[in-house]
């Protein structure tokens, strides 16, 4: 009895470290995957507060100056950073306007209503958003020149906000497909109008949607890069992108101090917009309305 | 209540054949079941009653008045779904309220009303419930609470 019992306990004993290896290993594995990344950011920070480093890491001299930035430009070259944060503001929020104001329609549409080429029109869309967008570059300037958009951020919202037009329907159409046709039978029943109906009962419903589009449409208007560099030159006009990169710019040694400071500064923004649209991220990924949701 | 007559009634989604020439007449008071294997048409017809859906062919009337081009909101009809359909975002105070608000009726008759039916059918105190937080029964039980 004494003897069996034992056996078992050390049979128990043996998975469990077994257990702890296998958790360890995994561990092991994450930090060295997940090390770069906060090594990068590590030194980004590190880097912005210190004047000189040893070993790429080691903080030699603490200081503020590199954040000097922030009141006074760091040479009469630069633009007043405080235009540029809310030209950037400006992109970014002039994306979600655009992308919800017009997906959310027309997602409605094309996930209820039938109308000849609706299924030519999805498909289009698709092609359109496994366009690599850097092939339109050229036209894109040239239509924007036309146009007297060149150099605004106006332009740039609007060729972005095209941009992800298709990725904004589909996943709308999604959220839209999964409400019932009840609910919104019930509604026309219950004495609602077409619009009505859209506005009372169908948009609430699509509501962790249209989080999610925006917080895409915003991202991704704050972090515009490629478009902002060839459609705007004027510095009045610059976002922090353009901001960071005239930094590394060649037109004068690269200060390094500078460069982490005004890309820490580029990143916070998004890091406390983060925090707070999570939660909405988080719904998304569980789905969209289900019955009685 | 009124009279119901629907004459050569056809529906067609596409090649599908839905309703096909159905000719019906309810009087006033009358109480009439469709039955019929699934797929048959009844929801169809129940439908294009309500006016959810426009008969590809027929006519509909309600007491001798064409209705097929009157939108739904327009016609006064009660309809129950059959996966009852709760609007999920609002309380079951709300879902009963919407149909009252939209016909703009003063908000302290709503209320009375909501209470009124509420206390018939016994879920007075659901009213303040998300549909998500009731059960099966009391689910299926409210969508008879038309204020129609």
């Amino acid at each position: 009895m004494e003897g069996k019992r034992k056996i078992r306990a050390k049979a128990v004993s043996a998975a469990i470290l077994k257990e702890r290896a296998l958790k360890a290993s995994l561990y092991a594995f994450l930090v060295v995957t997940g090390a770069p990344l906060i090594i990068g950011y590590a030194w980004l920070f590190i880097n912005s507060f210190s004047e000189t480093l040893t070993y790429g890491l080691i903080p030699g001299k603490l200081t503020l100056d590199n954040w000097g930035f922030l009141f006074k430009p760091p040479s009469p070259y630069y633009p007043s950073l405080w235009r540029t944060f809310t030209n950037t503001v400006f992109l970014a929020l002039g994306m979600v306007v655009v992308v919800v104001g017009i997906s959310t329609p027309a997602a409605y549409v094309l996930s209820r209503t039938k109308f000849p080429g609706r299924v030519q029109f999805l498909a289009g869309t698709l092609i359109l958003h496994s366009f690599p967008g850097i092939t339109l570059l050229i036209s894109l300037y040239y239509v924007l020149k036309t146009l007297g958009l060149l150099n605004t951020i106006v332009g740039v919202f609007l060729v972005k906000a095209g941009l992800l037009m298709p990725f904004a329907i589909w996943v709308m159409k999604g959220f839209f497909d999964s409400i019932p046709w009840d609910v919104e039978r019930s509604a026309l029943v219950d004495g609602a109008t077409r619009f009505q109906t859209w506005y009372k009962i169908m948009l609430p419903l699509v509501k962790p949607g249209i989080g999610a589009i925006s917080i895409f449409a915003f991202l991704s208007g704050w972090s515009e890069y490629i478009y902002v560099i060839t459609f705007i030159q004027k510095k009045e006009s610059w976002t922090l992108a353009s901001y960071v990169n005239s930094v590394v710019g060649d037109f004068r040694f690269l200060d390094y101090g500078l460069l982490s400071s005004t890309a820490l500064f580029y990143m916070i923004p998004v890091l406390i917009f983060f925090l707070f649209a999570q939660r909405y991220l988080l719904r998304v990924s569980i789905g969209g309305m289900k019955g009685g949701g | 209540m009124a009279s119901i007559k629907l004459e050569r009634l056809t529906k067609r989604f596409g090649k599908v054949v839905a309703v096909n020439n159905l000719n019906l007449e309810v009087r006033d008071g009358e109480f009439i079941a469709l039955l019929g294997p699934s797929g048959c048409g009844k929801t169809t017809t129940l439908l294009m009653i309500a006016g959810i859906y426009r008969p590809t062919e027929g006519r509909i009337y309600f007491d001798d008045v064409l209705v097929n081009d009157v939108a739904p909101k327009d016609r006064y009809v009660g309809l129950v779904f059959q996966s009852y359909a709760l609007y999920p975002h609002m309380k079951v105070y709300d879902n009963i309220a919407f149909p009252l608000k939209l016909a703009k009726v003063p908000k302290r008759d709503i209320d009375r009303k909501v209470h009124e039916v509420a206390k018939l059918t016994k879920i007075e105190e659901l009213l303040d419930r998300m549909p998500g937080q009731l059960s099966g029964v009391s689910n299926s039980a409210w969508p008879c609470v038309g204020p129609w």
